[in-house]
């Protein structure tokens, strides 16, 4: 099926261009938090977006950035999608969690009875697809995936299996966190939190940086996309999801998770693994992250350095939670696009383990045709994406 | 092609019964869930230690054990022994509209109240909405294709993963708890009791526990053993795309998707047997329900049994589809049709065919009802097992 349109607003930017011009520069959003007051806590950064986003006043932030890169992706789509025939699904670990904190803060300031209540049509995660369904008037199925930090990657799944089964021939799809208290209390309390940068893959990497963003694709039955005259700029092939059983937070240590995921989207795209010119890796800075997906990389295309690239975007735009996986979907077709591979910043070879060509700290020129790109979370889940060059001549979005 | 996958295993928590047959008994003695003045249907004997592992239950927050404790019970399904597929091939997808939501704002308010430093590392993990999810997961070993949505669509991706044969069998669940957050934030809670599509309705009460359904692609001329609750039929969803928290008063979106059910799983509408509903008891909603299936099944819709399940299980929100297909598994393969209790006609309404007795069903189909207040509309379709799994039986016996 087709990716018809493109959408994102992360750290790098408020749309693809600036965003990917950043990306491949070796930019990084990291930055000082400015959400919040964070003098209580272990880490003071983060890769927020500082900029103004082409929609706000929405009900939240997170519905803010969701139609910033929804209104982007749906202008390159171009046309009109058809209303009952479009779903949307979109992935989040944190919903409307900026109004819920808000409300909780003023109610423990005025020592008032703690009461979410007024909060919660905003805050349910479920309210991301609805919102966006109304704002754009889609009345296909609207679905919210919440599986952490794999949440999006897993709305991209799902929204290509509506396809495939004919509930929908369009899926708004990708996913949205806006920067918040709780992941950055939690993953803090965790000691996962990273005190200077990012660092995937390194020898001195000492966890995530939290972000925040959206990435939406338009989704499109081919044959629906070309009838009203779509350009496709990529296609999606293959997805995988795979659960590890293993434990609540940490990854199953080997790997076998990862790798199956990887290995059905492999499969569904009826792609052997020396097919994949590039893979967009999870790779959270964390060592537990950073060593387990090496591993399970290493299970999928072999102990080869010669195996296809890999490079993780968390260094430049920060774990943006359930919006990873879409803003890393998107870096993925910019990569098919622009036959440039995206660096891994802050990178410093000998970390145990990584072992594999993590594309240092600079962009590199390539021709791509397949990417795989990974999302992995709490709870043990594990989605993989696959998409492939729709052709040589898009020049679309390339910059 | 007609698709149909076979319910093998049922699994349930619930005030009325920790079994699907001593819930079932408890629907067809007409016993209405006991509440408290609060509006609550809350379960009364809970008792993880039954099932889960001690070690785990410390980790887990309630409403993780409830889900966890219904997928076992799933798995387990005595009745019913699971197939031998591997855990690799046994996918689990979850629908929780709130999840840990209690656990998200006593998180959220300590945090903001006695600051980051006092933020629990192992509570942070439960704030997922998937934590349920993969703690039941670690719990049964179950490694396949895993999801979890917020709001409704489980069991909808649970038929897509089947049907694209990602994996051969599947846990289908949902689950919502009771929570003092939920109930600050609910509307149109009944002052008297909850008495859906009747006259003086006044709203609902809260209802809580989780309902799990083990699936499999069963080829009837092959199956490997005899059994199974009911078929699986199909389904459709739609949105009616009016607003975050608003609906379409007419249902328009709703009747659309019970026309698209039907005719995806070529069931005509003349053979269905019976109506599982999601009226709760609120005047304006249960209208529009009504209404919507009015327009597809005209008179025949007063000759219909129907089983508004928030009367006797409380409002159940990302639960209820679960319940919903749990009910109508368990009323075909028990000819059984539940009680209504408390029911008095309404005559604004349509004359509709509610039992305050249970009764003898003969019907050959049900159709689950899937809707409320957002406008998310999910409509389930299930099928008496007695055709072809009957044929199963007489080629097992026959061999």
């Amino acid at each position: 099926m087709a990716v018809t349109g493109l959408g994102t607003v992360n750290s790098l930017g408020t749309n693809c261009r600036d965003f990917w011009k950043r990306l491949i520069a070796g930019e990084s959003g990291l930055g000082t938090v400015s959400s919040f007051d964070s003098a209580a806590w272990r880490t003071h950064v983060g890769c927020e977006i500082k900029e103004s986003l082409p929609e706000s006043g929405h009900p939240d932030r997170v519905y803010d950035l969701a139609v910033s890169a929804a209104r982007e992706a749906l202008e390159q789509a171009g046309g009109q999608l058809p209303p009952e025939r479009t779903a949307v699904v979109i992935g989040t670990l944190q919903g409307g969690m900026r109004r819920l904190e808000d409300q909780l803060s003023r109610q423990v300031g005025n020592q008032q009875e703690i009461n979410p209540g007024p909060s919660l049509p905003v805050y349910t995660l479920s309210g991301i697809s609805r919102y966006l369904g109304s704002v754009f008037d889609f009345h296909g199925p609207a679905a919210v995936p919440v599986i952490a930090c794999a949440a999006s990657g897993a709305a991209i799944s799902r929204a290509m299996d509506l396809i495939r089964m004919g509930q929908a021939d369009a899926v708004v799809t990708g996913g949205a966190d806006a920067f918040c208290q709780l992941a950055f209390s939690g993953f803090n309390a965790l000691r996962s939190a990273a005190p200077k940068q990012c660092a995937p893959f390194s020898i001195n990497h000492e966890g995530l940086v939290i972000g925040e963003g959206a990435g939406i694709l338009i989704l499109e039955a081919l044959e629906s996309a070309r009838q009203r005259g779509a350009v496709p700029l990529a296609y999606a092939i293959g997805a995988g999801l795979a659960e590890d059983a293993y434990h609540i937070t940490a990854p199953e240590p080997e790997g076998s998770g990862a790798a199956r995921a990887m290995q059905a989207a492999l499969a569904e795209a009826g792609l052997e693994p020396r097919d994949i010119d590039y893979v967009n890796a999870h790779g959270t800075g964390t060592p537990q992250n950073d060593s387990m997906e090496s591993r399970a990389f290493k299970k999928v295309f072999g102990e080869r350095v010669s195996g296809p690239p890999i490079s993780s975007i968390k260094a430049a735009v920060g774990h943006c939670m359930g919006a990873a996986g879409a803003v890393e979907a998107v870096a993925s077709i910019l990569t098919l696009l622009n036959g440039t591979l995206p660096p891994t910043l802050n990178y410093l070879p000998g970390a145990p383990d990584c072992t594999l060509d993590y594309i240092p700290n600079q962009a590199r020129p390539a021709k791509v045709r397949n990417v795989l790109s990974n999302s992995f979370g709490f709870g043990g889940n594990n989605a993989s994406l696959v998409f492939a060059l729709a052709q040589d001549d898009t020049d679309t979005v390339r910059v | 092609m007609k698709q149909r996958f076979a319910v093998d295993g049922l699994g349930v928590i619930h005030q009325h019964g920790s079994s699907a047959p001593t819930f079932w008994q408890a629907l067809c003695e007409g016993r209405a869930g006991a509440g408290d003045p609060d509006g609550i249907i809350p379960l009364t004997e809970f008792n993880p230690e039954a099932l889960l592992s001690e070690d785990r239950i410390r980790r887990m927050d309630r409403a993780s054990q409830i889900l966890a404790m219904a997928v076992k019970s799933a798995v387990n399904d005595q009745e019913k022994p699971p197939a031998q597929i591997q855990p690799e091939n046994i996918g689990m997808c979850v629908s929780t509209n709130l999840g840990s939501l209690d656990t998200i704002v006593r998180f959220t308010a300590r945090n903001i109240s006695r600051g980051p430093a006092r933020a629990n590392p192992m509570e942070y993990p439960n704030t997922a909405l998937n934590a349920g999810t993969g703690y039941a997961c670690i719990e049964t070993g179950l490694k396949g294709y895993n999801n979890t949505l917020s709001g409704s669509g489980a069991l909808a991706e649970a038929w897509d993963v089947l049907a694209l044969k990602r994996n051969p069998a599947i846990l289908a669940a949902g689950m919502e708890e009771v929570s003092r957050p939920r109930q600050q934030g609910a509307l149109e809670i009944s002052r008297t009791r909850p008495r859906p599509l009747s006259l003086h309705r006044d709203g609902a009460w809260l209802g809580e526990g989780a309902a799990a359904l083990r699936i499999e692609n069963k080829n009837p001329r092959s199956a490997h053993r005899a059994g199974g609750y009911a078929w699986y039929a199909g389904y459709a969803g739609s949105f009616d795309a009016v607003g975050l928290n608003n609906n379409d008063p007419e249902g328009r979106q709703l009747a659309r998707a019970v026309r698209q059910a039907l005719e995806r799983a070529e069931i005509p509408a003349e053979s269905i047997g019976g109506i599982m509903v999601s009226a709760e008891g609120s005047p304006a909603e249960d209208a529009r329900e009504i209404r919507a299936l009015e327009s597809v099944f005209g008179r025949q819709l007063g000759e219909l049994p129907i089983f508004a399940m928030a009367g006797a299980l409380g409002r159940l929100d990302g639960a209820a589809e679960a319940f919903g297909a749990l009910c109508a598994s368990l009323a075909l393969s028990t000819g059984q049709w539940p009680a209504s209790p408390w029911f008095v006609p309404d005559p604004s309404l349509p004359k509709l065919k509610i039992a305050t007795q249970a009764s003898a069903f003969n019907g050959q189909s049900i159709l689950v009802s899937i809707t409320d207040r957002t406008g998310v509309n999910y409509v389930y379709l299930f099928e008496k097992a007695d055709g072809d799994l009957t044929a199963d039986i007489s080629c097992q016996l026959r061999c």
